[in-house]
């Protein structure tokens, strides 16, 4: 298994103990069943460099930097710099450097146009690498044997709006295959809490906080069947913790949590 | 505190946090207190712009191009003074921007070149740059006392404060002047550099594409004068002591993470937070050292479990804000349970931002 990290802050390593991922993949972790989880970053600074120095063009790309000619090119056709890293990860993909990459891509805003740049380039890039390098990732992106996105949310109104338009957008835009959406942070009920709160008296603060957490639940139940009615796709849902940050034992408890679920059937 | 007595308020932080809500709320507080606020939101979730009136930009691309987009509306409501909101249109600010400097014929051109639509669609540089333009017409604008920004939800949110540099930067790039240039220059090597640079990148993107780049460029040229000094008023603006500085967070790493780089990129640039505020706390009004009694056992077990739980994340959370909150003045804003549907619930929101009374029409500064 291989966990890419994109630039940015999404903090991938820090639940093994590494603040930052490296460029170059780290293990992560070992199982006892052999499995070996690692981890790297891709930047897409470092994926031109590499490229530019495996097509032979190394010595001209500092020139090419310095003379700012990347960063006119990149803000004029901006999905260049996100075609480098998705041309990077289609290269492991390749080398079949894992039998699975799990790569975290940025947040649903950002993730239609991270993912559209291949498609806007091969538009607008008519002969040359960069449309190789588009057609090539394209082709990963239509076959649903190699490629899916697995779509994450939050039980809440924004979130699951935002999700629904990025799963279409993805999905007409981009001809990419959709899997599971994995809801996380979903708050458990208390058995009893409805009931005890009924025979008391509401104005109290243990009461006003059970109210709360009622309400709070009766939001996230509208907004799960809002998104299990306006998007036809299998189901997950991840527990929230009540804790600020997950750690170690968070990640192997939501783990386990979504073993279980695929193992019902959902996969 | 939030320093109400300035006119432009700017709230900075993560996605995902409330921003926009907050934004909406200080509107509330201000239009509570008798002012005329004006509230400028980016990209408003569904139920917030229902309450706000108004329309989403890809509900109007629907429409067919609503030309008020940009325009703020009059929000109804119990208060004394007036609340305005619009939402940030970063193709139409642009395209006027173009007409302004540039007139009709130089406009047409720019909008025809395949490459204007991506750069104004994508938000990254470019629609900070609009944010910033749209906020500095509207504190002009007699109609209002105080604008409210609320800022894009970009990679790293403090692009809004380049954002004016921005666009001046790549009018005067170096490969910008390389292209056009070369019949001008005197120095032959400044045009075999231009054609090494132009002929790799065009084996790169194709030569398409850099003939689109280059076009592109010539029509914006002569543009570059009047978004220069435009760029300078409003980055004198946001220098200013006319803006107040509002960090929107929550209590969680991630957004944390984030809400701290903006604090030390704005300490860098000399400028400070007015204000923190750290949103959707978990409620603990009065459960610390709570004891439940009478009723049902059972009862008091669920009502126990339930209030254990928000404890434990509550301190959990002021322990991780407690570097952020020390070093500014700070409010905590506790989560609601359901989500906003009306003015009414957006109200209770800024009453929870406990606006000075004393400062409304008090225009003088700290």
């Amino acid at each position: 298994m291989l966990l890419v990290e994109l630039e940015g802050h999404s903090n991938l390593g820090s639940p093994f103990g590494h603040d930052r991922l490296p460029y170059e993949a780290v293990t992560l972790l070992t199982t006892k069943a052999g499995g070996v989880l690692r981890g790297r970053q891709i930047t897409p600074d470092l994926a031109l460099q590499e490229y530019l120095d495996a097509s032979g063009l190394g010595r001209v790309s500092s020139r090419l930097v310095r003379s700012g000619a990347v960063e006119v090119v990149a803000t004029a056709a901006p999905g260049i710099r996100d075609l480098l890293a998705l041309g990077k990860i289609r290269q492991l993909e390749q080398r079949r450097e894992a039998d699975l990459i799990v790569v975290d891509a940025p947040a649903a805003g950002h993730a239609v146009t991270f993912l559209r740049a291949p498609t806007g380039l091969a538009t607008a890039a008519s002969s040359g690498p960069v449309r190789y390098q588009a057609e090539q990732v394209l082709e990963l992106f239509g076959d649903a044997s190699r490629c899916q996105v697995v779509l994450v949310t939050l039980p809440e109104e924004a979130p699951v709006t935002e999700v629904i338009e990025t799963a279409f957008s993805l999905e007409d835009l981009v001809g990419l295959h959709l899997g599971p959406v994995v809801v996380n942070s979903c708050w458990p009920a208390i058995d009893g809490l409805d009931a005890a709160l009924a025979r008391r008296d509401a104005t109290c603060p243990a009461e006003r906080a059970a109210r709360y957490r009622l309400d709070r639940i009766a939001a996230q139940t509208d907004e799960l069947a809002r998104l299990r009615a306006e998007l036809p796709l299998p189901q997950l849902e991840l527990p929230f913790l009540f804790t600020t940050a997950v750690d170690r034992a968070g990640v192997d408890q939501l783990a386990d949590v979504l073993v279980e679920q695929l193992d019902r059937g959902l996969g | 505190m939030i320093s109400w007595q300035r006119p432009v308020q700017i709230c900075l932080g993560p996605g995902g946090v409330g921003k926009t809500t907050i934004s909406a709320a200080s509107g509330i507080a201000g239009a509570l207190a008798g002012e005329r606020v004006v509230v400028l939101t980016i990209d408003p979730a569904r139920r917030l712009a229902d309450v706000l009136g108004l329309v989403r930009p890809s509900a109007r691309a629907l429409g067919g191009g609503d030309a008020l987009g940009n325009e703020p509306r009059l929000v109804p409501g119990p208060w004394p003074g007036e609340l305005w909101a619009a939402m940030l249109d970063p193709a139409e600010t642009l395209t006027g921007l173009i007409r302004r400097y540039g007139g009709e014929q130089q406009a047409e051109r720019v909008l025809a070149n395949p490459l204007f639509a991506p750069i104004s669609a994508s938000l990254s540089g470019i629609g900070e740059y609009m944010a910033a333009e749209r906020l500095r017409e509207l504190h002009l604008d007699p109609r209002f006392d105080r604008v409210v920004i609320d800022t894009p939800p970009s990679r790293h949110a403090v692009d809004f404060l380049d954002s004016p540099q921005r666009l001046t930067n790549f009018v005067d790039n170096r490969f910008y002047r390389l292209v056009l240039a070369p019949r001008r220059a005197l120095v032959r090597s400044v045009s075999v550099a231009a054609k090494l640079v132009v002929r790799t990148t065009a084996r790169l993107v194709g030569a398409e594409l850099v003939d689109d780049v280059i076009a592109l460029f010539a029509d914006l040229s002569g543009l570059d004068q009047g978004f220069r000094q435009r760029a300078v008023e409003t980055s004198a603006l946001l220098d200013g002591p006319d803006c107040a500085y509002l960090l929107v967070t929550t209590a969680r790493h991630e957004p944390l993470r984030e809400a701290r780089w903006i604090r030390n990129n704005l300490t860098r640039r000399h400028k400070s937070i007015d204000t923190v505020i750290v949103n959707r706390l978990s409620p603990a009004a009065g459960l610390e050292n709570l004891i439940i009694t009478g009723g049902r056992k059972a009862d008091r077990a669920a009502l126990q479990a339930n209030v254990d739980q928000l404890l434990s994340l509550r301190r959990q959370e002021d322990e991780l804000v407690a570097d952020v909150t020390r070093s500014s003045s700070a409010l905590g804003i506790e989560d609601r349970g359901a989500p906003i549907r009306s003015i009414e619930d957006l109200a209770e929101v800024a009453a929870q931002l406990r606006p000075l009374p004393a400062a409304a029409g008090d225009r003088s500064r700290r």
